[in-house]
């Protein structure tokens, strides 16, 4: 019979609320010893025809229970890593606390789970005990140990570990940004070869403490957490070459002298392994015997989106004046491997 | 002869020990109906675990043929339990609490504890005992109740 199963004769919701109210009881850390037995005996005084007396109940004890309970958390902030793509290992950081009231060990898995971009599967690899503390919070194969479900740590009440979940093999084909939602779960061992999943307030007759029965006491989101491996945006680089493609002086040649038009093209070359390439805005101070023709009038070409006018006007290009600087914010970009290339021409009078 | 008189003496002494003392324990949940109210149950205990919530309930009869008189019943709070505030019921009796293991007992709002150097109000977690005195005789025949509620450390 378990715990929930004894309140038979009340309705189903009334099962439910049964679970919940016994729920917010067992959140609770280090409690009673299991085992420990709580007494309890009344004493009474009294008269009787002017006679004082006194009379004593009988020892009422009830023995303490195994509270099965344990509690999994992700300790990677935003409980997430980034990843290189085509990493070849990584790791997410999970803390185990047992919350019971005896010593427990649990049986740890690492599963995929859905709704995310890409899973592990065959990729998972062992789990690992962190006891590197020297290692500055990395996982290292060489020194943390290796997770055994036939030897799972024994922990005490409210003791906790840190295990490193492991993936290998990141495959190359996977963008920025794309994420692996991984699940780590936690179970007694104690109920480990129950032949189900525990539910909460199922009990095992003389469980694992010496002569109580085991009580599950853990929430299904306790028992349990996720965290994400995230392809990393890849290295971006940016580089940006000047060149001169005209020259028109005032006698129609191309020589470069007082009131000449020089018109330059800046080749704007965005490196990367993939991924996005936003927000980049290429700023060029002109040299003081230079001036934009026409001015806040003149004209920006960006190759592939447009002209632009020079005036600062919210479009993607724009002049100013006072510091004689042109400035265009380049639309974003899905960076092809090796490279993608803008091209920013606009034309300048010599002074 | 001398047999005789120790049992003359004895037969008003036997009738003394008249007021018989039982403590009962029970688990005490909250149940919620299908209208959507919840209700208070006091069911077996057993699966006791640390939060779980233990009701006493104490019963007093008086089997002799005198009323018995100035009675008071006290009952020590369990170790490794906490008083739950409010949960002390009993009829025509005064309730008091103690906070110095029974040494002295008092309404909830007289009774201080010691907290770092400082006297501060107790709550119902300090309180180490729980004591009810009838208000009235116990007659012959006559039985009656008083309860309060733990909770499991």
């Amino acid at each position: 019979m378990d715990k929930i199963g004894g309140m038979r004769r009340t309705s189903f919701w009334a099962c439910i609320t049964v679970c919940m109210t016994l729920l917010s009881h067992l959140s609770h850390g280090l409690g009673t010893p299991a085992g420990t037995l709580i007494k309890n005996r009344a004493s009474l005084d009294y008269t009787v025809a002017g006679n004082t007396l006194s009379t004593q109940s009988q020892e009422a004890s009830i023995k303490v229970q195994e509270l099965i309970n344990v509690l999994v958390q992700s300790q990677d902030a935003g409980n997430s890593v980034l990843v290189p793509v085509g990493a070849s290992q990584a790791a997410l950081l999970f803390q185990i606390t047992n919350n019971g009231n005896s010593d427990e060990a649990f049986a740890l898995t690492q599963s995929d789970l859905t709704g995310d971009d890409f899973d592990i599967g065959v990729n998972f690899d062992q789990i690992y005990i962190d006891t590197d503390t020297s290692d500055g919070g990395r996982f290292n194969s060489l020194v943390d140990t290796l997770y055994d479900n036939a030897s799972a740590p024994v922990l005490a009440p409210d003791e906790s570990i840190n295990v490193w979940a492991v993936s290998l093999n990141f495959p190359n084909g996977l963008a920025a940004n794309e994420q692996a939602d991984v699940q780590l779960d936690a179970l007694a061992k104690t109920f480990e070869g129950s032949g189900s999943l525990p539910t909460y307030g199922d009990v095992i007759t003389d469980g694992n403490a010496s002569g109580v029965d085991a009580i599950y006491g853990s929430s299904p989101s306790n028992s349990k957490a996720s965290a994400a491996f995230i392809i990393d945006n890849p290295l971006i680089s940016v580089s940006i070459e000047q060149e001169i493609l005209s020259i028109l002086d005032t006698d129609g040649g191309d020589i470069a002298r007082t009131g000449s038009e020089v018109t330059y093209q800046l080749t704007v070359t965005i490196e990367g392994a993939g991924g996005d390439a936003t927000n980049i805005v290429i700023t060029d101070p002109l040299p003081a015997e230079l001036r934009l023709k026409n001015g806040a009038s003149g004209m920006i070409t960006l190759v592939g989106s447009g002209d632009y006018t020079a005036a600062v006007d919210g479009d993607l290009a724009e002049y100013n004046e006072v510091n004689n600087t042109i400035k265009v914010a380049l639309p974003d970009l899905t960076v092809v491997t090796p490279a993608v290339q803008q091209f920013i021409r606009f034309t300048t009078i010599i002074q | 002869m001398k047999k005789l008189t120790a049992l003359l003496f004895l037969v008003p002494s036997l009738s003394f020990a008249q007021v018989e003392l039982t403590t009962k324990m029970f688990e005490v949940i909250e149940v919620q109906k299908d209208n959507g109210k919840s209700r208070i149950e006091w069911v077996n205990a057993d699966n006791i675990i640390p939060g779980d919530k233990v009701g006493y309930r104490i019963s007093f009869k008086n089997n002799g043929t005198e009323p018995a008189d100035n009675i008071v019943l006290n009952n020590p709070v369990p170790e490794n339990t906490l008083y739950v505030a409010d949960s002390a019921r009993g009829a025509n009796t005064k309730i008091e609490y103690s906070v110095n293991a029974g040494n002295d007992f008092g309404q909830p709002n007289e009774l201080f504890i010691e907290k770092d150097g400082k006297k501060m109000p107790a709550n119902a977690k300090d309180y180490t005992h729980v004591r009810w005195t009838l208000t009235k005789a116990l007659a012959s025949g006559e039985s009656g109740s008083v309860q309060y509620v733990v909770q499991v450390k």
